[in-house]
């Protein structure tokens, strides 16, 4: 099947006057039609600076994508001119943000801010695009009686549904969403995160689903991408990386995870914390929290080995054949 | 809304009479004499007794305080009090206080509104062309404008337009009156210098600062124009404190023009004001800072109001009662001073 999404070798950095944050530092990924890819990782890992740079939205000035290609449906987004981009955002590509709360206008209703897309991109008449908005609503599970109302009328789980609404408005063939239940209630969670994977299903939306719940992508993904440091240090099917994790980091992620099958007093965290962007480790970016870490591993950065498309970044599974495991 | 409204007008209570305590300490405390006033230097010591006796002015402070409040009874010089509207006549002129303050206030009103019509219509496009090019030539040449209107002396600002544009090019005239349009010209510019550069900076900040808000990266990736972002999407929201700082301004405008009114020999409340304190003239004083008084609460009020009208959360909240609207800090201030 052909990748709806292919980003290769993406770096982004974010420059102030003092110093350089290297947010995404040689990502590549790919994502098949239809499919939902988990991107997982801890924060600041370049998960959203991945998904902004998708919609060409990294904030300048002092973001930036220094290299690297995005391809969606074989176009090249960054040689695209504004005007064309904005065709793009909206209309084929839509994102969810993190947090409902701040991500609708308080001061402008919610249908309308759902009609303003659709206007803008078919074109339909004021009426017509209002009715659409009532749909939209009606959708994910709000009545369109209260497209008349404002944001602060809504509650965050409702907040979240008004801006999926929004995303999905115009049917976008590519979905980014950022951790689109992180800020709600447990409960209100899985009842979002029901609504959204049955309108991707009705849709047949690709999505790009980035979350740091485990769960959440068992549950909902076909692919999995594990990120650290601004690349991809894992990447298979949900069965491959959930069945055999391979990398040292994602290991240490499911080890962060509690077991309800075994009985454990403690949870093994991840020891330290993220490399400082500012100043990344030569060499493999995890090796300095790395259990397994070798003197090669400090000093030269490892390439990728794919094994029935399951790939890793590590030298311990270097030239398709497993050392030392 | 009306309940809202009523409560806050009461509230003018309170200030009332704790601005007009202090203007009447001040007066009291104050060497004049308005007893001499009326009579002038000539007068015997016994008739200057007898007219101190008249006016009420040999009793302690507070009854006279207490007659300014609620009336004094004279065949000559009574009048009922700041509570049932009279305060009497000016002992200069033998007007009626109030009868004067009316006949020049719409003259103020004329130049405030003028004042802030040019300052929102020049600030606000100003504030948004900065705040959309943060840090480029545009914006600091703005901001270094800003700042010279914010810090250039009023009467050196008038001095100057009068020198050019009267004297020099002889364009306009110098002295301005409410009938001629063309000479209201110059105490306008005067007049809303100060409260462009304000309303710039405040525009240019706050948008500045909505345009960092989620709300409009979802605008954007709607995949809206750049332009609808900032009309519809930013500006609305970015004008609420803007128009807090408008009402307070306008509220400015209409007590305290005095300077520009005084350079420009212009008719208004702030000349009336000037002039009666030249002559001492207490009753003409305390009207004038009265009606001033009230009218800067009226115009907060009214902006409280404007407030419901573009951001629906604080009509819900007005309405309701739940929450207070802001913008009604000095009110609060007093409110909480008055019951401690």
């Amino acid at each position: 099947m052909a990748a709806i999404l292919d980003i290769r070798d993406l770096v982004v950095h974010y420059s102030s006057d003092r110093e350089t944050v290297r947010a995404v530092n040689g990502l590549s990924l790919s994502l098949e039609r239809g499919k939902v890819l988990g991107l997982v990782g801890e924060t600041g890992a370049g998960k959203t600076t991945t998904a902004l740079s998708v919609l060409d939205m990294v904030q300048e000035p002092q973001g930036k994508i220094v290299s690297g290609t995005i391809l969606f449906e074989g176009r090249d987004i960054r040689a695209l001119r504004p005007e064309e981009m904005r065709e793009v955002r909206g209309k084929e590509i839509a994102m969810i943000f993190q947090d409902p709360m701040t991500a609708l206008n308080p001061l402008i209703t919610v249908g309308e801010q759902i009609a303003e897309t659709v206007r803008r991109h078919e074109g339909l008449p004021r009426e017509d695009s209002e009715r659409r908005a009532g749909e939209m609503l009606e959708l994910v599970g709000i009545p369109a009686s209260r497209s008349r109302d404002y944001p602060h009328q809504f509650s965050g789980g409702m907040k979240q549904r008004v801006v999926i609404a929004i995303a999905l408005a115009c049917n976008p063939k590519l979905l980014l969403a950022d951790e689109p239940t992180t800020a709600l209630d447990v409960t209100i969670q899985a009842q979002v995160l029901e609504m959204m994977s049955e309108l991707i299903k009705k849709f047949g939306t690709s999505v790009v689903m980035i979350t740091h719940d485990l769960g959440i992508v068992a549950e909902n993904c076909d692919h999995v991408a594990t990120m650290y440091a601004g690349e991809v240090v894992e990447y298979g099917t949900v069965d491959q990386v959930f069945g055999d994790p391979r990398h040292p980091y994602t290991i240490g992620l499911f080890g962060s995870l509690p077991n309800l099958d075994e009985e454990s007093d403690r949870l093994t965290p991840i020891p330290g914390l993220m490399p400082d962007p500012t100043d990344l480790p030569a060499g493999c970016f995890f090796s300095p929290r790395c259990p397994r870490a070798t003197e090669r591993c400090q000093a030269e950065r490892p390439s990728d080995s794919e094994e029935g498309g399951h790939r890793v970044k590590c030298h311990l599974f270097g030239g398709g054949k497993e050392e030392g495991r | 809304m009306l309940k809202y409204a009523a409560r806050r007008v009461l509230m003018l209570v309170p200030v009332l009479l704790g601005v007009t305590f202090i203007v009447f300490s001040l007066m009291y405390l104050t060497p004049s004499d308005p007893a001499q006033i009326v009579l002038g230097s000539n007068a015997t010591p016994a008739a200057y007794a007898q007219m101190r006796a008249d006016m009420g002015l040999d009793r302690p402070f507070l009854a006279q305080y207490l007659h300014f409040l609620f009336g004094y009874k004279h065949p000559e010089f009574g009048y009922r009090g700041l509570a049932f509207g009279d305060l009497g006549r000016s002992y200069v002129t033998n007007r009626i206080v109030f009868e004067l303050i009316l006949s020049s206030f719409p003259n103020t009103v004329i130049l405030a509104i003028g004042a802030l019509a040019l300052a929102l219509a020049v600030g606000v496009p100003v504030g948004v062309i900065s705040a959309t090019r943060p840090y480029s030539t545009v914006d600091m040449a703005f901001t270094v404008l800003a700042l010279l209107g914010a810090s250039m002396p009023v009467f050196w600002f008038a001095m100057v337009l009068i020198y050019f544009f009267a004297n020099r090019l002889g364009m306009l005239p110098a002295m301005a009156n409410p009938s001629n349009a063309l000479s209201l010209a110059l105490p306008i510019v005067t007049l809303s210098m100060n409260s462009m550069a304000i309303i710039m900076r405040m525009t240019r900040s706050s948008m500045l600062e909505v345009m960092r808000q989620d709300y409009i990266r979802t605008a954007r990736v709607k995949g809206l124009g750049e332009r609808l972002v900032v009309r519809k999407h930013a500006l609305r929201n970015a004008l609420i404190p803007v128009i807090t700082v408008a009402g307070l301004q306008f509220g400015h405008l209409l007590g305290g023009a005095v300077l520009t009114e005084k350079i420009f020999s212009y008719p208004g409340i702030g000349s009336i004001m000037v002039d009666a304190i030249y002559q001492k003239d207490t009753p003409q004083i305390l009207g004038s800072v009265c009606f001033v008084a009230i009218i800067f609460t009226l115009v907060n009020l009214f902006v409280d109001i404007m407030y419901g009208l573009i951001d629906p959360r604080i009509k819900t909240a007005v309405q309701s009662g739940r929450k207070k609207a802001p913008g009604k800090e000095l009110a609060d201030a007093l409110k909480r001073l008055f019951r401690k």
